[in-house]
């Protein structure tokens, strides 16, 4: 799947304003959700994903052909991963209970490097998102992945036909050695990542199908058009792809000894 | 069926429209319903809900009829020679009625003087001016008339008597002696200097000029650097891509 989207910055003081704008855009209200998002890197050397999930993790064809896809794409470059769990402010936080991630449904989330477009403010990169019912975290590990970090996202979000309007800001949890942290801290105590708190705003189009250049562009095109639209209220950037680029660097390769 | 001397898809289109035209009418009635029941108002979601609604309605009837337009133009309503007219006198008016109901003509009436009276309809009206507006034109020419000599005035009282001084009320106030200029020399020998440089420059070119008397500005002193506490991103907040690249790798290292 491609996703194609624009950025600006919202700040804290415009938040409510530009939720009263685009609902009116969108005739809906926005629908918040928060994420808990742990972040997963593999090797340096890049291995793809030897360990196929058993069976019973991902019943459906659909998701174990996505699987493969995304092994494909892990042998050419390792990437850091995104696991993303949906949590709630009212349960998850400030409780003395632990999420147990390998039971509860989580989504992996893999994008490459965004396409060069050069002064375009969107930005355009391949993505696959492979819905797990359970145990995403052991089946990571099992594939040379390990855990380095995890962030807070909260989010608002709109539709109006195939376009996601999205408002989000992240927050930091508090470091704990090399794994999740037990305890969410409650909501209130959790530390913004910007401390302005300003929000994220992403103007986002997805393009099903891969290797199709006349739906990207016209995909492309489409966006350009709410562009015009959204850019009287929202000032878009543009945002040079390595921003967000997810890849780790190979290790260095050591003269005469070759690859090992 | 025959008799009406409709083909079928001619039928349809009518049937269509009835349908079309019963769908609005209930979906009117329900929002009326709502406004008059709920207490208080309905939020604005349902309302803005409602109008998608009423105006997906109006859309499709709209549609039908530009569509048949010719069909409607031609059709006539008459009742079936067995349909009982003495006894259902009234609800054969009633159907048969072309006019608008006297409430409903009233409600038109209203609708369209709101819309006659909307401002940018009553400026294209060009050549129907009443004497109301003519007094509100005058009224208004009167304002800005007022307004452009009070500003003439002051403006020619700019150009004699102030224009050639270099500062400002306060700075009078204080004394003209006291006022920093940033400047070494005097600052009344300036003009006198300029005027010397301007003769010199016709007469010599551009060459000497500003060799002489380098104009040595004296800064007071730099600016202080921010304190260390109070750095541009704790008011600011981290930048966009700062955000986006830690939202995409976790964290900003490694």
């Amino acid at each position: 799947m491609h996703e194609l989207f624009l950025t600006a910055s919202v700040k804290q003081g415009d938040f409510d304003t530009s939720c009263a704008i685009l609902q009116g855009l969108s005739w809906m209200t926005a629908r918040r959700t928060i994420s808990r998002i742990l972040f997963f890197a593999g090797q340096p050397q890049a291995k793809g994903l030897p360990n196929t999930p058993p069976p019973g993790v991902l019943p459906r064809q659909q998701e174990k052909q996505l699987w493969v896809e995304l092994s494909k794409q892990l042998l050419r470059s390792s990437y850091i991963l995104q696991a993303t769990y949906e949590v709630a402010p009212e349960t998850d936080f400030g409780k003395e209970s632990t999420m147990d991630f390998n039971r509860l449904p989580a989504t992996l989330r893999w994008t490459d490097l965004p396409d060069p477009l050069r002064d375009s403010p969107i930005t355009s990169r391949k993505k696959i998102e492979v819905p797990f019912p359970h145990k995403l975290p052991v089946i990571m590990m099992a594939n040379g992945h390990t855990y380095t970090n995890e962030l807070i996202q909260e989010s608002y979000s709109f539709n109006r036909g195939d376009l996601e309007i999205v408002l989000s800001r992240y927050y930091h949890l508090p470091e704990s050695q090399g794994r999740p942290i037990a305890h969410l801290p409650a909501w209130n105590d959790l530390r913004p990542v910007d401390s302005a708190q300003k929000w994220v705003l992403n103007v986002k189009l997805n393009v099903a199908e891969d290797g199709q250049p006349e739906k990207l562009a016209k995909a492309n095109e489409e966006l350009m058009r709410n562009k015009a639209e959204f850019e009287k209220l929202f000032d878009f950037k543009v945002v040079d792809r390595r921003v967000f680029d997810t890849r780790i660097a190979p290790p260095p390769v050591v003269p005469g000894r070759g690859p090992s | 069926m025959s008799s009406l001397g409709l083909s079928p898809e001619e039928l349809k289109a009518v049937e269509q429209t009835r349908q079309r035209l019963s769908q609005l009418s209930s979906s009117l009635n329900s929002l009326k319903n709502d406004v008059f029941i709920s207490n208080p108002l309905p939020n604005l979601d349902s309302l803005q809900a409602s109008a998608d609604i009423l105006n997906h309605n109006v859309h499709a009837i709209l549609e039908i009829l530009a569509q048949n337009n010719t069909l409607f133009g031609r059709v006539a309503v008459h009742p079936s020679t067995n349909f009982p007219g003495r006894t259902q006198e009234n609800i054969l008016l009633q159907l048969l009625r072309k006019k608008p109901e006297p409430d409903v003509e009233a409600a038109m009436d209203e609708g369209r003087n709101t819309l006659a009276s909307m401002p940018w309809l009553g400026q294209t009206r060009s050549g129907t001016t009443t004497n109301q507006e003519k007094d509100k034109e005058n009224a208004f020419e009167d304002i800005w008339g007022t307004t452009r000599n009070s500003c003439q005035v002051r403006i020619a009282e700019y150009v004699m008597n102030e224009e050639s001084d270099s500062f400002t009320t306060e700075e009078h106030e204080f004394g003209i002696e006291h006022v920093r200029t940033g400047l070494q020399r005097s600052f009344d020998d300036e003009y006198e200097d300029d005027d010397d440089d301007m003769e010199e420059d016709e007469a010599d070119g551009a060459a000497t000029r500003g060799n002489s008397d380098p104009d040595l500005m004296i800064i007071d002193r730099p600016p202080p650097p921010p304190a260390p506490a109070v750095s541009t991103q704790e008011i600011d907040g981290a930048t966009l891509e700062t955000v986006m690249r830690l939202a995409t790798r976790g964290r900003l290292t490694g």
